[in-house]
């Protein structure tokens, strides 16, 4: 018998831990998964979303626990920012994780966003390429169901099919919604190149699940599962044998003789700790979570990078009533977006930009409006009518460095139920991605020509998009990195840290494709050495 | 007799191997390979590796044991020694080579009817038309009594009728031609027809309605229990793409459509509809029928102070439940998708039969058949939902979309199809004690009963 409680433990069940669990529980090891949240079936969060009034939080139905709060739980996340700018950040602590709640975009980097440093002479370089990354992001794409187009130049550069594929989407795109094929047809004679976004919703029958009905409601949740989440990957590694324990949240790893990390302790809902041992650990617990555990913990810190280099795709938003019927809300909640700006020579200067066209139902982002305006009764239905159809919103999905003074650490100030911290995060927008205001401001004036814009909101707030990147960055360098190539620590050989905190750079694109790849590369590693 | 059969098997090798091939007509193949599919062979005799289609080892569940299909490839290992002769008293009789008896889960007594100019082609189809394979499936033992193999012979006395059914050449699409595919290959009546007390098909209720494992293959008659209201392009439709406006093909039945009819040619789908419009109602074993019994909407929607910690799901009605999980297909009101594309559950058999085994199968394992473009999948709702709460969903189901008049579904119901508890009945569960005691005829009439009550597990994870 073995002397340790499981081969793995993996910290943390949504698309990150579950795929490595997944991985590791097909090929006979055994494993343990630690969720600090509870399991939640997909229709009781649907259930939740129909009787709960707040429709645009898409937090709100999920659970909502003393003993794990997530990000919008009062107090958990004390943030520093700019006066121009509020940190704010979304994820839940759910089993399956936040792609509960997301919109599914499957985007591959580029392959010079893995060579910032060397090929622009800012923020850094990956240890890792493109083409070394390449094979794993076609077995994530393969499981997480992706439809998208093979032919785009998502670069935008005029580099044909781009970045380069060895192999095609799993799923063809669904058929471009109107919104999208009037945003082609007015801004590519600008200069301006549209691509589909490549998305994890079924445009067929795929691995079980139906095909997308155009139900608009990506976030807060699928009704029917068209959409990827985690749980699918979290149900498949408990099938294959992988023992699932929710309500344990992780506080501590415990380091031994050479620097090995032990044992994981976790604390229940009743205050009750409980510890496991384990031949290797892999900390996947989301880019704000894993930090704070490594932190609480003391290991894997010797950069004292851990928790730094905070990143997200810190932006603008500009929404306005176009002169013509958009019509957006058909299909899924995004589809199209502007990517010629993703890789100019201009990145050696400022942020990187992809411009996202939301694609939602937006009869709530009008309606408020239009109450306070006085508007009651037949002539409310009527303006809501009206704008509803013209309603474009377009954001910029702005690059970031990894700054080593954006940080997220424990706040032992405030505590939850079972006397846990919350996260103290400090984000400021730095002259890399202020100086992309220009040139933002000129691209939204060109689509508000385009489109004889009623400006509804101006695109001067700055927001974040939710998607944390660089607190547990990877490098060459133990000196100045925190995991290395293959996401193990460079401090402890028996721990890995997964998660899009990895992220070196950030580039102009949601990261979860990129970590889902880099977990199955490192569940790949570590099935071969166990 | 166990231990001779390799003996025996190595002396075919040796002295049968050439015969067999030169029986074997190379212009029967493609109509063998017609044949088979046809017959559905593959559905039984595939092999569960990927080792091909008729390699064998594929498990059928029964209630006393699993049953293993064997390597029907010209192998050595499979049937490439067996003489036509041989093959065709397999076929028609239930008897191998070396005169082991074959366990009904192989339909050999509607292979009986089948026409000599089909029986060799398909003989020369698995001779010449299939890679060998020397894959040797697991050994099937059921265990005292049923390891006594020749106890069959009794049942085959009574219950093997040997005629050839005729239509076999008829016209295509002609309802001859379908009479003679329902009641040989196809063999609709190994599971739609009852079995009465010695698990014989009961001939003067064909194709009444009969049961496979958890689920009921429901009346097929012209009737008003039966299909007497699908036409004919629903019948030929429900065969090549598992679905019509009145349901959609699940279980066993979805297996045979996606392996067998949808490969079948249409004339011959037409065939079978062109008889079974003609089969003579049988009364029972069909949908319920008459007033429903909707949720009001009080039920469905609750005031929004419902919502406790986002978690607690005990006070979720049957209603509750049904819009939370089913409602975005399926539509409040039952009546699916205005496209088709997601089936109306009003006047969906599954949905008003008596026994709710169709119902609670597909909530738990959804309805992954894709054969038809037009219309999406059901995915697997088992891992989502308690038995209390599949019970609860689908006691809704049934009354309000179904028929006020059916039972509610009980928990215990639930968990036993889950986890594939079928009635066996008393002469199953003792048959141990009874055969020692000496009653012969009980055990041959538990042998029988395999090929009622077998069960292929298709957990679709």
């Amino acid at each position: 018998m073995s002397d340790y409680d499981a081969d793995v433990i993996i910290i943390g069940s949504g698309t990150i831990g579950s795929h490595v669990a997944l991985q590791c529980a097909q090929a006979g090891k055994s494993v343990i998964i630690l969720e600090a949240g509870t399991k939640l079936p997909r229709w009781k969060a649907v259930q939740n979303f129909h009787e709960d009034a707040a429709k645009r939080n898409w937090n709100a139905p999920y659970p909502r626990l003393p003993w794990a709060p997530h990000s919008y739980m009062e107090g958990y996340i004390e943030a520093t920012g700019d006066a121009d700018f509020d940190y704010v950040t979304s994820y839940l602590r759910v089993a399956g994780g936040t792609t509960r709640h997301w919109a599914a975009a499957c985007w591959r980097l580029l392959p010079n966003d893995f060579k910032l440093k060397s090929t622009y002479g800012v923020g850094r370089d990956w240890p890792i390429s493109y083409d070394d990354l390449e094979p794993w992001y076609v077995k994530a794409e393969r499981s997480v169901g992706v439809s998208g187009t093979a032919q785009d130049d998502q670069s935008g550069q005029n580099r044909g099919a781009y970045p380069p594929r060895s192999q095609d989407y799993p799923m063809p795109p669904e058929a471009m919604p109107y919104s999208v094929q009037r945003m082609t047809s007015k801004l590519t004679d600008m200069g301006y190149s549209i691509a589909h976004e490549p998305c994890g919703r079924a445009s067929r029958p795929y691995d079980g699940r139906p095909a997308c009905i155009g139900n608009n409601n990506c976030e807060p949740a699928c009704p029917i599962g068209a959409m990827y989440s985690g749980d699918m990957t979290l149900e498949k590694a408990v099938a294959a044998g992988a023992d699932l324990r929710t309500e344990s949240v992780a506080f501590k790893l415990e380091t031994g003789e050479g620097g090995a990390i032990t044992a994981v302790h976790f604390r229940k809902p009743d205050g009750s700790d409980h510890q496991l041992t384990a031949r290797r650990f892999v900390v996947a617990s989301h880019g704000l979570e894993s930090p704070k555990l490594l932190l609480m913990s003391d290991v894997a810190n010797s950069s004292d990078q851990v928790g730094r280099n905070l990143m997200d795709h810190t932006g603008l938003t500009f929404s306005f009533l176009a002169d013509e019927p958009l019509w957006t809300g058909r299909g899924s909640v995004q589809h199209g977006c502007i990517v010629n700006r993703r890789d100019e020579p201009s990145r050696a200067q400022h942020s990187a930009i992809r411009y996202s066209f939301r694609n939602l139902v937006p009869n709530l982002d009008i309606a408020p409006d239009l109450i306070e305006q006085g508007l009651r009764g037949e002539a409310l239905d009527d303006a809501i009518r009206d704008r509803a159809g013209r309603y474009m919103q377009i954001s910029t999905m702005s690059e970031t460095l990894a700054i080593p003074t954006n940080r997220v650490q424990p706040n032992p100030d405030w505590t939850d139920s079972i006397g846990l911290p919350g996260l103290k995060v400090t984000y400021r927008l730095d002259r890399y991605v202020r100086a992309m205001l220009p040139q933002a401001q000129r691209d939204f004036a060109n689509f508000a020509q385009a489109f004889g814009a009623e400006v509804l909101t101006a695109p001067n707030q700055w927001r974040n998009q939710f998607h944390i990147m660089g607190t547990c960055i990877m490098g060459d360098d133990p000196a100045d990195s925190v995991v290395d190539k293959d996401c193990r620590t460079h401090d402890h050989d028996n721990l890995f840290v997964v998660t899009t905190g990895v992220m070196p750079t950030s580039a102009t694109v949601n990261p979860t494709l990129t970590g889902i790849a880099l977990a199955i590369r490192a569940g790949d590693t570590l099935v071969k050495e166990l | 007799m166990k231990h001779m059969r390799p003996i025996l098997v190595l002396l075919a090798a040796l002295c049968a191997g050439p015969l067999s091939a030169q029986q074997a007509d190379p212009a029967l193949v493609a109509a063998g390979k017609a044949v088979a599919v046809a017959g559905d062979c593959a559905a039984c005799h595939t092999n569960p590796e990927g080792k091909g289609d008729f390699a064998g080892g594929y498990g059928v569940d029964s209630p006393l044991g699993t049953i293993y299909g064997a390597n029907i490839t010209p192998s050595p290992q499979g049937i490439g020694d067996w003489s036509f002769d041989q093959f065709d008293t397999a076929m028609r009789k239930g008897r191998a080579p070396d005169l082991h008896f074959l366990y009904p889960a192989m339909p050999y007594t509607a292979y009986a009817g089948m026409a000599e100019s089909d029986m060799k082609a398909l003989y020369s189809y698995l001779q010449l038309g299939v890679d060998p394979s020397d894959n040797v499936p697991p050994h099937t033992d059921l265990g005292f009594p049923f390891s006594f193999r020749a106890i069959m012979a009794g049942w085959n006395l009574l219950f093997l009728n040997g005629d050839v059914v005729a239509g076999a050449n008829a016209e295509a699409g002609s309802a001859a031609r379908g009479e003679y595919l329902v009641k040989t290959l196809a063999h609709c009546s190994t599971c739609h027809t009852p079995r009465n007390a010695l698990m014989g098909e009961e001939s003067d209720s064909f194709l009444g309605g009969g049961a496979v494992g958890e689920w009921i293959a429901p009346n097929i008659t012209a009737g008003p229990d039966g299909i007497g209201d699908w036409s004919r392009d629903d019948i030929a439709r429900f065969l090549a793409t598992g679905r019509n406006a009145h349901g959609v093909a699940g279980g066993e039945m979805g297996t045979a459509v996606e392996r067998s009819f949808s490969k079948m040619p249409r004339s011959d789908l037409d065939a079978i509809a062109a008889y079974l419009v003609s089969v003579p109602a049988v009364a029972g074993n069909g949908p319920v029928r008459g007033a429903r019994d909707p949720a009001s909407i009080p039920d469905i929607e609750p005031p929004l102070s419902g919502l406790n910690d986002y978690i607690d799901t005990t006070d979720m009605s049957g209603a509750r439940l049904y819009q939370a999980a089913c409602a975005t297909c399926h539509g409040w009101d039952g009546m699916g998708s205005v496209d088709g594309a997601h089936p109306a559950l009003v006047g969906n058999t599954a949905v008003a039969l008596d026994d709710p085994g169709n119902l609670v199968m597909t909530i738990l394992n959804g309805a992954q058949l894709t054969l038809d473009p037009d219309a999406s999948l059901m995915p697997a709702f088992g891992d989502q939902f308690t038995d209390a709460e599949v019970a609860k969903l689908a006691s809704y189901v049934r009354t309000g979309f179904g028929a006020k008049a059916l039972a509610p579904v009980t928990q215990a119901q639930v968990w036993n199809i889950r986890n594939g508890v079928v009635q066996t009945g008393w002469l199953l569960a003792n048959a141990k004690a009874l055969t020692i005691a000496g009653l012969g005829l009980g055990a041959l009439i538990l042998i029988a009963g395999l090929a009622v009550l077998i069960r292929r597990r298709r957990r679709i994870r």
